[in-house]
């Protein structure tokens, strides 16, 4: 199958997402596909990774190597991995993919787990942008969390990444959390800002269902904040950020300007990707499927057959198109009506009526340059206006 | 048979009285029905008229009376009249058919506020009136007091009384023997040109329209040409008959006769109570008709939609047929921005609106949404013209109105002397203004009052029975419509009137219902996204105001490829759960239909 054809059909996948299930010790708030890590079990991931990459690369493109733009490696944390088992992901991925093109390849990092030698490992192999899970930076909230590092961990871990030669940096920042006053989180945000990244993430704490959290919750062991005071301390991050230089450019994201995360705005302007490892997503030709999240069942599923896809789905183009908008109104860059209609055949303004009474009640807004985007207001509640939409 | 064997009388009574049964012991006494059919109320043929234990469409029927004393067979004529005051109009086009009225009253109960105003009509019509006290076999029948009532207050001997028992088939042959001796036979000239009244109709799915009519003068045959005077239509005459009780069809009804008639009719409507029937080969000039007539007149009005907007095609379908059986019901297409396509219904007033609904409900199997009710208001506009108002969100800008006039209803209550107090109090809450009091015995007085018809369509029954436990009546009639001080009130949903929640009140009241309504609203409207307003409006100016706080919080943090399939099936299934809400837009608020029914309830919550 050649480019042009499959371009016609879709942009060609340009980012790969590469999933490590592993961790240290697991997150209490935590919902993804993660485990302890051990030693075995990293060894047969790892075999099955390899196997499954091979394959899918293959299927895309069978005479050619595969030279995404983007890659992102994401967990469960990455970083858990041994230098050792480091070493052997790396090699596979440069077996299987040609990294020649590649402008951004972020790693998913825990201050526990990045040692001098491990950034080193990820500076020499190609990493250039990490993404630091600090979450917050008081132990009550650490601990209230499940995290395994310490405070002093979570402030010394972006210095040491700068160290290693690391210039483009994200922290992820949890807020929202039960008993946060606002002077709590005003000094997670200075803390924040005084580190210099050039990105964060910042997301609101949600109780998962099956999460340790959610249950002590539903004991009645933790009240969360109100709705009212989670949305007061959203609008609190969205401020105290952009005042600190960090522009958000969607719902949980701030960068600044130059340095929002390349491969998440592929997500988000619902472009195709190429997604490996337990619980990745992938999306070409119009076809989103997604790997076992389970572990076991994702290895003998790649054992078995060399893929390890659960569900698929084939976008009918209304759908896409729906999916599109829904995923673009995250940005702050807002949708551009001859633009979105030229890409997605869609006339956001025959089918999306909604927007007139959403932009009445300022929740929508036109930017100067014309614009359609939530507003600042409007995201607190952005599900509520999304719905509308899909 | 002769003029002179022949009597037409009505029952007349306060609801529960037992006209009913009573009715079914002469039918039975005459052999019109038997044993085992008296033990079903002949006379009400719709369920909901037995369980509400009166009556809602006159009937008439024709006894043959063997007297024992003379040997001689007497064709009694029962006609029966609606027991309602909504039906007021009716209930004179039947006593205009008879020359005589038992008058029944409960001795458990004494004379009633209806007794009075049905006595008064028999009155009007000369009737010759003969009281009868029933339920006497009952322990708490007061037969003296009542009797004593019956002269104090309707002016009749008590010596004139008769005692009865529905029940026990007591005192049927006295009742039989007073409507030969104490009322008058039918006077009429058989030879005369015909007029007849039509005192009802009613529809029949095999005969259809069938006319109940009671012949003044001259004679009716099938075949006859006839004219609807008031209307000029003529239709020819396809069977004429008597009611045995079924309908028997017979060659001849002459002056003094009551029957039927059918006709080459095909709509209900082209048949009015109280018109005269006259022969189409006489000029429509030289008959002179028979007086009263009057077109029937609703007066109040409400909108009744669908529930379901799938059932629009199906209420009009009901509303048809009940119009076809009800020539007082009116209605017509109305479309609402809150409700969306309905209908626009006029009743003679509150019971029977109630009964309309009600049959729609459970004969039709239509669940519907009823505005509030409201009476019919003319204005007076600057231009000096003025308009009959019958939708309160149809009335024109207040500022083209110079002024509002309200229908006037004089009421007359029977209430025990306790509850004066809390009567009084109930007439002033309501804009009454006091008229009269006359004591009756001890015990129990009359009060009369003239009221709006506004504030007694709104719940004032019910009120009134919970002020004096039950034991006060009403009854009351129109009496014209006078200037008030009223506006127009506006419910704005987040900026946008709802055209279904616009009411016409008095001006000094306005507030308070205004606030109720919005209260109401902002229980049952869910959070938006955004703060709702709720307002009430009389013009420009707002006189009550209520807000819906907005939802806080709905937001996704994270969402990266793995987690868009989720995330779209999350907002798909919030979608999804709101089209499931039935609900209707009001601007960009999306109100519950729950809503407007709460809204539109008239029970009062004192905790409001």
């Amino acid at each position: 199958m050649s480019m042009l054809t499959v371009a016609k059909a879709q942009t060609f996948p340009e980012g790969l997402y590469v999933h490590v299930p592993f961790c240290a010790s697991l997150c209490r708030y935590c919902d993804f596909a993660s485990e302890i890590h051990t030693a075995a079990r990293a060894e047969r991931y790892l075999g099955a990774l390899e196997t499954e990459l091979s394959v899918r690369v293959a299927d895309l493109l069978p005479d050619e190597r595969f030279a995404p733009r983007t890659i992102y490696v994401g967990g469960g944390t990455p970083t858990a991995l041994s230098i050792a088992e480091l070493t052997r992901f790396f090699d596979i991925l440069r077996k299987h993919v040609d990294a020649s093109r590649v402008v951004e390849f972020t790693i998913e990092a825990n201050p526990g787990s990045t040692d001098e030698a491990k950034l080193e490992l990820l500076r020499r192999r190609g990493v250039n942008r990490i993404s630091l899970g600090v979450q917050s930076f008081q132990p009550r909230f650490l601990s209230l969390l499940g995290r395994v590092h310490s405070a002093e961990q979570g402030r010394e871990a972006v210095p040491l990444a700068r160290a290693a030669g690391f210039d483009n940096i994200s922290v992820d920042l949890i807020h929202g959390l039960p008993g946060q006053s606002p002077d709590d989180l005003r000094r997670d945000l200075d803390a924040v800002a005084a580190l210099q990244t050039e990105h964060v993430s910042a997301y609101g704490l949600a109780y998962e269902e099956g999460t340790p959290l959610h249950a002590a919750v539903q004991r009645g062991e933790i009240a969360p904040l109100t709705p009212e005071q989670e949305a007061a301390h959203y609008m609190t991050v969205m401020e105290t950020l952009e005042q600190a230089g960090l522009l958000q450019y969607e719902i949980s994201n701030y960068a600044r300007p130059g340095r929002e995360c390349r491969h998440n705005m592929m997500y988000w302007r619902n472009e195709a990707y190429l997604g490996v490892g337990a619980s990745a997503a992938s999306f070409i030709q119009w076809q989103r499927s997604t790997n076992h999240e389970d572990v076991d069942a994702y290895v003998e599923a790649v054992e078995a057959t060399g893929k390890a896809s659960a569900t698929s789905e084939v976008l009918t183009p209304e759908a896409r198109a729906r999916e599109a908008l829904v995923l673009e109104l995250r940005l702050r860059r807002g949708v551009e009506l001859a633009e979105f209609k030229n890409r997605w055949g869609l006339d956001f303004a025959a089918a999306c009526s909604p927007a007139h009474g959403f932009l009445r009640e300022g929740l929508m807004e036109r930017t100067e340059d014309g614009r359609y985007r939530i507003s600042r207001r409007g995201l607190p509640v952005a599900d509520g206006i999304l719905a509308e939409f899909v | 048979m002769g003029i002179e064997l022949t009597r037409n009388f009505s029952i007349i009574a306060h609801i529960d009285h037992g006209k009913s049964t009573l009715a079914d012991r002469l039918l039975l006494k005459c052999g019109a029905i038997t044993e085992r059919e008296f033990h079903n109320q002949m006379l009400d043929d719709m369920d909901l008229e037995r369980e509400r234990g009166i009556t809602i469409k006159a009937s008439a029927v024709t006894l043959a009376y063997k007297r024992p004393s003379d040997g001689l067979t007497y064709e009694l004529n029962l006609i029966d009249t609606p027991g309602h005051v909504d039906f007021n109009y009716e209930v004179s086009r039947s006593l205009a058919a008879c020359e005589g009225a038992l008058l029944l009253v409960d001795a458990t109960q004494g004379v009633e506020a209806q007794t009075v105003a049905n006595a008064v009509l028999a009155f009007e019509h000369k009737l010759d009136v003969i009281p009868v006290l029933n339920k006497i076999d009952l322990a708490s029948a007061q037969i003296d007091a009542s009797a004593a009532e019956v002269e104090q207050v309707l002016g009749l001997q008590q010596e004139a009384c008769i005692l009865a028992s529905g029940k026990e088939g007591i005192g049927v042959d006295e009742i039989l023997e007073a409507v030969v001796l104490r009322i008058r036979p039918p006077q009429g000239n058989p030879d005369a040109p015909l007029r007849a009244l039509i005192f009802d109709c009613k529809y029949d799915d095999y005969k259809g329209v069938i006319t109940y009519v009671r012949i003044v003068d001259g004679r009716m045959k099938r075949g006859d040409k006839i004219r609807m005077h008031h209307s000029g239509k003529t239709f020819e005459i396809a069977e004429i008959g008597r009611f045995r009780p079924k309908p028997l069809p017979c060659d001849l009804l002459s002056a003094g006769d009551v029957g039927y008639m059918t006709a080459t009719l095909k709509d209900i409507h082209e048949v009015k109570v109280g018109d005269t029937i006259e022969s189409a080969l006489v000029p429509r000039d030289a008959v002179t008709p028979l007086p009263g007539y009057k077109e029937p007149k609703p007066m109040v009005f409400c909108g009744l939609f669908p529930a379901n907007a799938n059932s629009v095609e199906a209420l009009k379908r009901a509303l048809d047929k009940l119009a076809l059986n009800d020539s007082a019901f009116v209605y017509q297409a109305e479309n609402s921005d809150a409700l969306g396509f309905g209908f626009r219904c006029g009743f003679l007033g509150l019971l029977h609106m109630e009964i309309v609904q009600e049959r729609l409900e459970r004969e039709f199997n239509i669940e519907l949404v009823q505005t509030a009710p409201n009476v019919t208001y003319e204005v007076e506009l600057h231009d000096a013209s003025t308009a009959l108002i019958t939708s309160p969100s149809k009335a024109p800008d207040p500022s083209l109105i110079k002024s509002y006039r309200e229908p006037m209803a004089r009421v007359q209550f029977i209430v025990p002397v306790e509850y004066i107090g809390n009567v009084i109090k109930l007439c002033e809450d309501r804009r009454g203004r006091f008229l009269k009091q006359d004591y009756i015995g001890s015990k129990r007085v009359i009060l009369e009052y003239e009221i709006p018809l506004a504030e007694i369509v709104f719940d004032f029954y019910d009120k009134l029975k919970s002020v004096t436990r039950g034991y006060g009546t009403m009854d009351y009639h129109f009496i014209g419509y006078q200037k008030a001080d009223l506006a127009k009130v506006d419910v704005l949903v987040h900026g946008t009137p709802v055209d279904a929640l616009s009411t016409i009140c008095h001006r000094a009241g306005a507030e308070r219902r205004a606030r109720r309504v919005l209260i109401r609203l902002r229980r049952q409207i869910p959070k938006h996204l955004f703060v709702i307003a709720l307002q009430a409006a009389i013009g420009g100016k707002i006189i009550a105001r209520e807000s819906i706080s907005a939802t806080a919080k709905n937001v996704t943090s994270k969402c990266y490829g793995g987690d868009i399939t989720r995330k779209r099936k999350l907002l798909e299934k919030q979608k999804e759960g709101k089209k499931k809400m039935r609900s209707r837009n009001i601007g960009a608020v999306e109100v519950p239909q729950e809503a407007f029914l709460a809204v539109l309830d008239t029970r009062d919550d004192e905790d409001d």
